[in-house]
């Protein structure tokens, strides 16, 4: 985990931009896009006044966040006196996902009719542009906003030409359907195997709220 | 029925299947990643899901009923943990070449599926 808490190298190759004064995240990925503070001089207990920094640093375990923060940041010049955000300009916050897409894409193109034995039907092209942009959109959304880098889905084969996305983890699972009926809206389920449970239909085509606020609160940390 | 005269069968009858009882299910390769069935494998073909009752059928028996065995595994249920997700319904539906042939039905909607993928086990892994 030590390496993903390192700051990454301050370059020419970087943007800035400004976030609204009262906007935070409540939870924010350590990666390639960084919120900085300019009072990190300060001692922790100030920093944590601070809403903003320790927001930003906010792990699991909160005494080994703390210890890296002030490292970080103490490599950091300050710009200005209020939050701003930087990001790496040659890094593609979606390179991974991107991987992913074209990957799943190969693979579900290349079933055709009848591939299973069973009668099942091969997978259009426009059924798998509407699963991508999708992603790619719910992803941008949320790396623009927050800067978190939005978690991948397996990306599988659904019935009857569909496309299922499944996000998985050890307390969580979340399974959305992307039909081959261009016209229809997706369907999703996702339970904590427990208690908590999310079903309901959306228009895959327009970014959900709904989905953006699970995937922000199951980002990789 | 059973023609008792030349031993060629009509049809076989509908049997009650107890909760204690396992089904069988093949399930092609594709259906599957790192091992695990994925949800896109649980699906209604025609009546329902198509699997086979283990009191008339084996894990093989399952198996070679695919067009290509050699290219799927077989999972198998508990009968009682299938009828405990909603709106699932196990119903012995024998045809002529396959006496255990059991319909899970039901809408296979997200819930279903991913809930089927929890029960199962496999019996014969996949290539």
């Amino acid at each position: 985990m030590l390496s993903e808490m390192t700051a990454p190298s301050k370059t020419k190759e970087t943007l800035r931009r400004s976030l609204p004064r009262n906007y935070w995240p409540e939870n924010k990925p350590l990666g390639s896009s960084w919120i900085l503070d300019t009072n990190v001089s300060l001692p922790w207990k100030l920093i944590r006044k601070y809403r903003p920094t320790i927001a930003y640093l906010r792990k699991r375990n909160k005494s080994l966040a703390k210890e890296m923060a002030l490292e970080s940041f103490e490599s950091w010049v300050n710009v200005k006196s209020k939050l701003v955000r930087i990001e790496e300009k040659n890094g593609d916050e979606l390179a991974n996902l991107k991987e992913a897409l074209a990957s799943a894409k190969a693979l579900l193109l290349g079933l055709q009719q009848d591939w299973d034995g069973e009668g099942s039907p091969g997978y259009s092209e426009e059924t798998c542009e509407r699963m991508s942009n999708f992603l790619l959109n719910h992803s941008k959304q949320l790396a623009a906003a927050c800067g978190i880098e939005a978690p991948i889905p397996k990306i599988l084969p659904g019935p009857n030409g569909s496309i299922d996305l499944l996000w998985k983890s050890d307390d969580y699972e979340l399974l959305l359907n992307i039909p081959a009926d261009l016209q229809s809206p997706a369907s999703f389920y996702g339970d904590d195997q427990g208690n908590l449970c999310i079903k309901g239909k959306l228009d895959p085509d327009k970014i959900n709220q709904g989905i953006l606020q699970w995937l922000m609160s199951h980002q990789t940390l | 029925m059973v023609d008792e005269s030349s031993d060629i069968v009509d049809s076989w009858p509908q049997e009650p299947i107890p909760d204690e009882d396992k089904l069988f299910m093949r399930v092609h390769c594709q259906w599957t990643r790192d091992g695990n069935p994925i949800p896109g494998a649980f699906q209604n073909r025609g009546k329902g899901m198509s699997t086979d009752w283990a009191r008339y059928s084996t894990p093989t028996e399952t198996l070679n009923r695919a067009k290509k065995p050699d290219e799927n595994g077989v999972l198998k249920f508990s009968v009682g943990e299938v009828r405990a997700i909603p709106n699932q319904t196990v119903e012995h539906t024998p045809i002529i070449i396959n006496r255990a042939h059991t319909d899970v039905s039901g809408i296979k909607d997200e819930d279903v599926r991913l809930k089927l993928t929890r029960i199962c086990k496999w019996v014969i892994d996949p290539p």
